[in-house]
């Protein structure tokens, strides 16, 4: 039974394994499944929900960003032809094509937005930065 | 607070919840093997950037961000190791074509003996690839 990322302060082994450092404090070979969050309706994305791969599969959703804290990631992902479209916490605090101080990104244009989105991290100087994820190689993304 | 993340039955951090190690880089820097997950960013640069890679070693990635409109260029520690836009042998990558570089990143992985460029880019955004 899948064990949700809530529940993470939980101390399972499995065949007496455990997650560990190697000797760059890293961890090392990580084997991990995502957190997938299916969104019908705008969503106001949460911190605690750092790492999950959202998707959309019936209609425009608009994902608000939590308050920026450097580390945060997110995917988002169209599995539909309807927009999806990514807002900062706070305006002028978000890093796209040839725009250091962008609200929001999008993908609006029909015929192109299945597996269109966005892979979006919160730098350690707290702007959003967006990676682009051109569903076709002839998609266009909107920044605001 | 002594919390261990969860293994499942195929010994996998299941849904794992996550945050990336960061950095800001405004100058010339030789990339760590113990910043492996780290994403840098050239955020606050005057002059272009280059990230140097460690020696290869199978696993290590890292992704590098436009944030600024100056040269990012990812190179190798050795030459002819970076796999990229139909080149197996390629010298060096790079975000480098003004107006084109924010919101660009190219992510790299290591299988041991090359490294793997991704890039994530919109439409009109340009990458140059090195090769002698």
């Amino acid at each position: 039974m899948p064990i949700p990322s809530t529940k993470q302060d939980q101390m399972d082994t499995f065949m007496g394994k455990t997650v560990a450092l190697d000797s760059n404090r890293v961890i090392d070979d990580i084997a991990y499944t995502m957190r997938v969050e299916n969104k019908i309706d705008d969503y106001t994305v949460l911190a605690s929900e750092s790492g999950t791969f959202f998707t959309t599969t019936t209609a425009d959703v608009d994902f608000t960003l939590p308050t920026r804290e450097a580390g945060l990631i997110y995917w988002f992902l169209a599995g539909v032809d309807d927009e999806i479209r990514v807002t900062s916490d706070t305006t002028q605090k978000m890093t796209t094509f040839n725009d250091a101080a962008a609200a929001y990104v999008e993908f609006t244009v029909d015929g192109e937005q299945i597996g269109c989105g966005f892979m979006v991290y919160c730098d350690d100087g707290l702007f959003w930065n967006v990676c682009a994820i051109p569903g076709l190689v002839t998609a266009t993304m909107a920044p605001a | 607070m002594g919390k261990m993340p969860s293994l499942n039955s195929d010994a996998q951090i299941d849904q794992m919840a996550f945050k990336v190690n960061t950095s800001t880089k405004v100058a010339d820097y030789t990339v760590k093997a113990s910043e492996s997950g780290t994403f840098f960013c050239n955020r606050g640069a005057t002059a272009a950037v280059n990230f140097t890679l460690p020696a290869v070693a199978s696993g290590l990635n890292y992704l590098f961000y436009g944030a600024a409109d100056l040269a990012v260029t990812v190179t190798p520690a050795a030459a002819d190791t970076l796999i990229c836009d139909d080149n197996v042998a390629a010298d060096a990558i790079a975000l480098s074509t003004g107006s084109e570089i924010m919101g660009g990143a190219i992510q790299v992985v290591c299988d041991g003996t090359k490294w793997f460029a991704m890039t994530y880019l919109e439409e009109s955004q340009t990458v140059v690839v090195t090769s002698a």
